[in-house]
């Protein structure tokens, strides 16, 4: 029960499609020997499910949410996950000229943050996930809607919010921001308890060790 | 020893009790609630030492859904006593409400959580969206209230300007002239607009501080919705259906709970074929099982797997599934 599974985004049609959900997978995969790929099935079958069940952590980005049939095989994985105890990560990495501010669409973009336990943002996904251009008002909308570990990846800095509780973490280059999310969630796979359990103290531990990888 | 049982008549004022303690509507908000929505044998509540320590109103309603309308349950008012929390008093109580619900042969409840943070715990997602328009007007304009239409004129505009949301309340004339009580009676005024003479839009506001609020605004057209908001000073707020084309911040609004599963699948899908999903639900058990399209319990391989939360996203058009569900604009102009 140790493994990180990343949904591969193999079904989305063009390479453009593909990098940034990719882009983080090789990141992970490049520091966890135990992360699997979804398969390339446009349906979730018994071998994505056997994985999912066995999953610690599963990671994906908005790519996969882009068309069908990835988007209904990402629901599905993500209840087959979160029923079986995974830790459920959401890296949007939004691509603006994928998706506009239409309430469809958002609609869509949003619709992982219901049911994630950690959201990675970048500013460019701020007024995409929560209507917001403010940094702050942003992640604090994340924050209410329940997502356990929001990290707001800034210029000023590596925000974490957690509930009512905040740290600020020296800022790390935004061209690190899939490694050091690679790194966190190696460190989250590791716990031997569940995310709710874990004091906030304990997170932020993993997160300033994560981040002390990527400081000048 | 915590009970949980229905309210009775004779628990209104303690009921009012707590709503004036827990929440910070105006008083003449809570007098007109407890006089038109209070519904004490559709509303649940824990008791302890004989005393109400938390709470859920139901209130019998109908909503449409994809241009079907069924019977629902609105749900409000939700609150535990401070020094109760923690305790699993508001999950034990919402499940009663929603357990007779199913009695009722209600499928459907749905309510505007105050934190999602605190519903998608039982399963509950998002299935509505507004918007949240600032008003960017004259600073000093002082809005001059229209005389009000009738309850029927009224209807006439809600009727046509939300045909075609997913998830609204359905009223009669009865309910529309309820809901402008509720809307005049925190001082609040109504700004009308017409075309060629016949009304197509209303916006019904309050003063909040120095600048005024809309909880309902409905227009049959985008240029009645810019001329209403045009008539409220800049920095006030205008709730309005998410697909306005005004700017303003886009935020989810409210929640619908399938509490019958199978038969808003033979509703609103209806294919046999085009499902067979095992649906997951912690919060209400009899929901889970492997259905079918049409809703009918198999005893197959599931196709997929869907928590009831996400399962009725798709059923009511928030989000769109495969070729079985599609997107459709969803608003509820009703919250309490």
């Amino acid at each position: 029960m140790n493994k990180l599974i990343v949904f591969g985004d193999t079904n989305i049609s063009t390479t453009r499609d593909l990098y940034p959900a990719l882009h983080i997978s090789d990141a992970i995969k490049e520091r966890h020997t135990e992360c699997d790929v979804l398969s390339n099935d446009p349906l979730l079958n018994e071998s994505d499910r056997d994985l999912l069940k066995r999953a610690r952590i599963l990671q994906f980005g908005s790519s996969s949410l882009k068309s069908e049939p990835s988007r209904s095989k990402l629901y599905q994985s993500i209840d087959v996950a979160a029923k079986n105890g995974a830790i459920v990560s959401y890296a949007p990495r939004i691509d603006t000229e994928h998706w506009q501010m239409r309430s469809e669409e958002l609609r869509i973009l949003r619709s992982p943050v219901a049911t994630a336990d950690v959201v990675q943002v970048l500013p460019q996904d701020l007024p995409f996930l929560a209507g917001e251009a403010d940094a702050w008002s942003a992640i604090s909308d994340l924050n209410d809607q329940g997502v356990r570990l929001v990290l707001g990846m800034l210029e000023n800095g590596v925000f974490l919010l957690s509930g009512e509780d905040l740290r600020k973490f020296p800022a790390i280059k935004a061209s690190d921001a899939d490694a050091f999310l690679a790194e966190l969630l190696c460190r989250l796979s590791a716990l031997q308890k569940p995310l709710k359990a874990c004091p906030f103290a304990e997170i932020a531990a993993l997160v300033d060790d994560a981040c002390a990888r990527f400081r000048d | 020893m915590t009970t949980i049982c229905a309210l009775t008549g004779a628990d209104k004022q303690e009921a009012k009790d707590i709503w004036e303690l827990r929440f910070d509507d105006s008083l003449s908000f809570t007098d007109w609630f407890f006089n038109e929505r209070f519904s004490p044998e559709t509303s649940f509540c824990a008791v302890d030492g004989g005393k109400i320590v938390s709470i859920a109103h139901g209130s019998p309603m109908r909503l449409r859904i994809r241009n079907k309308t069924f019977d629902a349950m609105m749900v409000s008012g939700v609150a535990t006593l401070s020094g109760y929390e923690g305790r699993g008093l508001m999950k034990a109580v919402m499940f009663r409400l929603l357990k007779n619900c199913r009695r009722l042969n209600v499928p459907l409840a749905f309510h505007t959580p105050s934190h999602f943070s605190i519903y998608r715990a039982i399963g509950e997602f998002p299935c509505a969206d507004a918007l949240l328009h600032n008003c960017a007007g004259n600073p000093d304009a002082i809005p001059v209230s229209d005389e009000v239409p009738s309850a029927a004129e009224l209807l006439s505009v809600y009727e046509r300007a939300t045909a075609r949301y997913s998830g609204c309340v359905m009223r009669t004339e009865a309910f529309m002239q309820k809901r402008i009580d509720d809307l005049l009676c925190d001082g609040g005024f109504c700004l009308t607009h017409a075309t060629d003479g016949a009304l197509d839009g209303y916006l019904f506001a309050a003063k909040t501080g120095i600048v005024y609020a809309s909880e309902e605004a409905l227009a049959v057209s985008q240029s009645a919705y810019g001329a209403l908001v045009s008539r409220l000073p800049a920095g006030s707020t205008v709730k309005l259906p998410p697909d306005v084309e005004l700017p303003g911040k886009l935020y989810p609004q409210g929640v619908v709970v399938p509490v019958d599963v199978p038969f808003l699948l033979k509703s609103l899908c209806g294919e046999p074929q085009s499902l067979c999903v095992r649906v997951i639900d912690n919060m209400l058990p009899w929901n889970a099982g492997v259905f079918d399209g049409a809703g009918n319990a198999v005893d197959l391989e599931p196709k997929e797997t869907l928590s009831a939360g996400r399962l009725m996203q798709f059923l009511c058009g928030y989000l769109p599934y495969k070729d079985v569900f599609t997107q459709l604009p969803c608003f509820c102009a009703d919250e309490y």
